[in-house]
């Protein structure tokens, strides 16, 4: 049967969860969140707009990581991740 | 048989505060998870989070509809009231059941969901209307009343045809007759205020 595809939400978290745990470059990230570079690339900017998260330049490579807003988005996500998945909108 | 009747009306006396306290409680905890998904919402702007926010939003409006049901004095207030906590539940349930997300049997169920309200409205806003309603007010509602029907049928033609040409002018009609009825009744207040004037 094939895989049903990640929702945004679903997506959104596995990020947060990843830049909780430390700061990654775009590349690392987008092997532990499992997806492509260009969509992931896209998704972190949105992110970063919205004030979720914060990078910083090391030379060539840029370290994202999660903002004091996107840490509190993520400890909230936490709580209500539970109820988001009984209703079948959260994988 | 005297005990008996004092354990029935004993438990009578009991069910109702029982079932207000439960009302309360529940209005509370839908209160705070409103609040938590409105924040959420807020922040990550998300589609499923909005729904489900608008969700549990409606779920809290029908808690507040049943707990004042059960402590207005007034039977038809009472009533009023018991059926806007079932219509507004179900417009919470029909916000989780997006068509975006379901099966394919939804695009049939969704609009017969969707569009049993509007008939019920238009029902009872004929009785409304036969029974009791004189005046301009009675060409007014008639209006509102049919832009009802129409809105019914527009949106089973929408859902099975495809065609969004009876909605867009039920639509139209609904709002026109709402404009008309509440200037209407604007006009007949600001007419009184008037007259008490003169």
């Amino acid at each position: 049967m094939a895989k049903r595809k990640r929702d945004r939400l679903s997506i959104l978290f596995d990020i947060l969860k990843a830049l909780s745990e430390e700061p990654q470059n775009p590349t690392k990230l987008a092997t532990l969140v499992n997806m492509p570079y260009d969509r992931l690339k896209k998704i972190l900017d949105e992110l970063v707009e919205k004030g979720l998260l914060q990078y910083e330049d090391q030379g060539r490579v840029r370290i994202y990581g999660l903002s004091q807003e996107g840490l509190r988005v993520y400890e909230e996500l936490k709580r209500i991740r539970k109820v988001l998945q009984d209703y079948g909108l959260l994988d | 048989m005297l005990l008996f009747l004092a354990i029935g009306e004993a438990s009578v006396n009991i069910y109702t505060p029982l079932l207000l306290v439960a009302e309360l409680i529940s209005s509370a905890a839908f209160a705070y998870l409103t609040v938590l998904f409105i924040r959420v919402c807020k922040r990550v702007r998300l589609e499923s989070v909005m729904l489900y926010t608008i969700f549990i939003t409606f779920l809290l409006l029908s808690q507040i509809c049943a707990a004042l049901s059960i402590v207005v004095p007034s039977a038809r207030l009472a009533t009023a009231l018991y059926i806007a906590s079932s219509s507004l539940a179900l417009a919470g349930f029909i916000a989780l059941l997006s068509p975006f997300r379901g099966t394919g049997e939804l695009y049939i169920f969704l609009p017969l969901l969707i569009t049993s309200p509007d008939i019920l409205a238009g029902v009872f806003s004929t009785l409304l209307i036969v029974k009791r309603v004189r005046g301009r007010t009675r060409h007014f509602l008639s209006i509102l009343s049919a832009s009802y029907y129409i809105r019914g049928l527009g949106a089973l033609l929408t859902a099975f045809q495809g065609t969004f040409l009876v909605l867009l002018v039920s639509e139209a009609v609904r709002a026109c007759a709402a404009v008309l009825l509440a200037l209407h009744h604007t006009a007949q207040v600001l007419v009184y205020g008037k007259e008490e004037e003169g």
